[in-house]
């Protein structure tokens, strides 16, 4: 029984993103508001003038919609709806696309500015944690 | 024409050339082609048969020049038959001033070729795959107005911020939109020979979306004004046309279900055209409820009713057709219908969509100002569409 809960409860937090930005970015911690905003290209530009690289997964793939509806709370096809219309407005510029989590973690470490998300994040010398609070 | 055309490709080719790094240019494209007919009404041509005036093709590129200066630009090729002015045409070229970042607010300046943010696809109408039908509802989205409600040369200003109650976003502009021989006829009549200028459109929106909720709600207001130059050739005279319009909106999203409408009332004044001293104010009203329903990631559906009047003191046009002289048909007073679709995605890139809609009345079918009575002499008519898009 215990080991049933153990391995539910070692699922579950595996299972969920963190919320990752490369180590240029001065910020430790976020609200789901700031998160939303910048995940939906509203906010462009980090606290120092600095420009936001916002890096995704695929649309479908399963890290992706868990993000989406989790820590932004939108279905994913709100959320590219909206880059849809922004991209194609002129308004915003579309997030820069990962292949999968390994690919994500590369663009992260390489690109100062950046932020994204992994799940069972391992610590990291190029990237950091950012808390949703 | 020429002269946007080539200032467009000037600016595309400096964006093309410039020496920014891949992260701060961005490219966009679509190319769309479909199959379209409306027997029994001009809505895309005279004959009513099937026609391949259903192209859409766009590309556009946004460019960042500074941390907080963009340039974007967007040509588009439609042609639409009737329904709008076909050609290549430069939907849009501005400057974008993010003049706000802070937490709870952000905010830009656009300046140049603007396209219009406020009403809930009036920014992307051109683009296939962002709007949630190949043909959007007429009593909003009224494509004889298409040029003129898709954008102007001007400036605009877009605010953002968020608190407890939710999100809200601002967005004002004011500019003008040059209005060519062929808008002019859709608007007016194949019969004029004069010249048709737009003054300003000047528009105002605010959205909110309560914190968390499922539910956003807009409101919109619009104020324009176009004059007109008659030839000496023709039987019409110098007039002044304002149209102002207030819009309300509201939209539902859940997983699998999306509910959007939007709402209009609008007041026409024309001052002049058929006498010197011809005077119309008259109050048209209209809006369209509309359902989607994702059954997979890949297919949606959607059912749409869709409803306007010219005047809203003759809601079935008996007025219209008497003042006439019997010459226009009561129909031509208003206009309503059913529609229903679906779109496929068959691959992340290509987009499948069809459509049928059933109308009554020829209230926005183009011209606005002298009905075409001969081609649109159907009370009762459908209107079928099947639409391709690739992306890139």
């Amino acid at each position: 029984m215990l080991a049933i809960v153990l391995s539910c409860c070692a699922f579950k937090s595996a299972a969920a993103s963190t919320v990752v930005v490369n180590n240029s970015v001065a910020l430790d911690k976020l609200t789901q508001a700031q998160l939303r905003s910048i995940f939906t290209m509203r906010q462009i530009q980090w606290p120092d003038g600095s420009p936001i690289y916002v890096v995704v997964l695929p649309d479908n793939s399963p890290e992706h919609q868990r993000f989406s509806r989790e820590q932004l709370r939108l279905f994913p096809y709100q959320l590219a709806n909206i880059w849809d219309r922004q991209s194609f407005s002129g308004t915003a510029s579309r997030p820069q696309l990962a292949a999968d989590q390994a690919h994500m973690l590369q663009l992260l470490r390489t690109t100062p500015g950046s932020i994204g998300y992994v799940e069972q994040y391992q610590a990291d010398p190029a990237v950091k944690e950012v808390r949703i609070e | 024409m020429n002269n946007t055309a080539n200032a467009v490709a000037a600016a595309l080719l400096a964006l093309w050339f410039s020496p920014a790094s891949a992260a701060d240019i961005d490219w966009n494209g679509f190319i769309a082609q479909g199959l379209i007919k409306a027997p029994g009404s001009g809505f895309v041509n005279n004959s009513g048969d099937t026609s391949a005036e259903l192209t859409e093709l766009g590309l556009n590129s946004r460019l960042r020049v500074a941390p907080a200066w963009h340039i974007s630009g967007q040509v588009v090729y439609l042609d639409g038959g009737n329904r709008y002015p076909s050609g290549l045409r430069l939907d849009y070229l501005f400057l974008d001033w993010y003049f706000h970042n802070s937490a709870d607010l952000q905010a830009n300046l656009y300046l140049g070729r603007i396209k219009n943010q406020h009403w809930l696809y009036s920014s992307t109408r051109d683009v296939p795959f962002t709007r949630p039908s190949i043909v959007l509802p007429q009593s909003v989205y009224f494509d004889a107005f298409r040029d003129i409600a898709v954008g102007s040369d001007g400036v605009a200003l877009q605010a953002r911020h968020y608190n407890s109650l939710g999100d809200f976003t601002f967005n004002w502009s004011i500019g003008t939109t040059p209005v060519s021989t062929q808008q002019s006829e859709l608007l007016l009549g194949n019969a004029i020979s004069g010249k048709l200028k737009m003054d300003f459109d000047h528009q105002a929106s605010l959205y909110w979306q309560p914190d968390l909720s499922r539910f956003s709600f807009g409101m919109v207001l619009l104020d324009s004004k176009f004059s007109y130059r008659a030839s000496e050739t023709e039987p019409f005279f110098a007039s002044d046309f304002s149209v102002s319009r207030v819009m309300l909106n509201m939209r539902y999203q859940l997983e699998k279900w999306e509910f959007s409408s939007e709402i209009q009332q609008e007041r026409l004044q024309v001052d002049g055209f058929f006498s010197p001293v011809f005077r119309q104010d008259q109050l048209g009203q209209g809006g369209y409820i509309m359902a989607q329903y994702r059954q997979s990631p890949q297919l949606r559906w959607f059912a749409m009713l869709d409803y306007s009047v010219a005047n809203k003191d003759d809601r079935r046009g008996q007025q219209l057709s008497e003042n006439s002289g019997g010459t226009v048909p009561a129909y031509f007073g208003y206009q309503q219908s059913v529609a229903g679709g679906l779109s496929y995605d068959i691959s992340r890139s290509l987009r499948l969509s069809a459509e049928i809609h059933w109308v009554e009345g020829a209230g926005r079918l183009s011209p606005v100002i002298l009905p075409d009575v001969v081609t649109n002499r159907h009370k009762y008519w459908q209107l079928y569409a099947l639409q391709l898009t690739y992306r890139f």
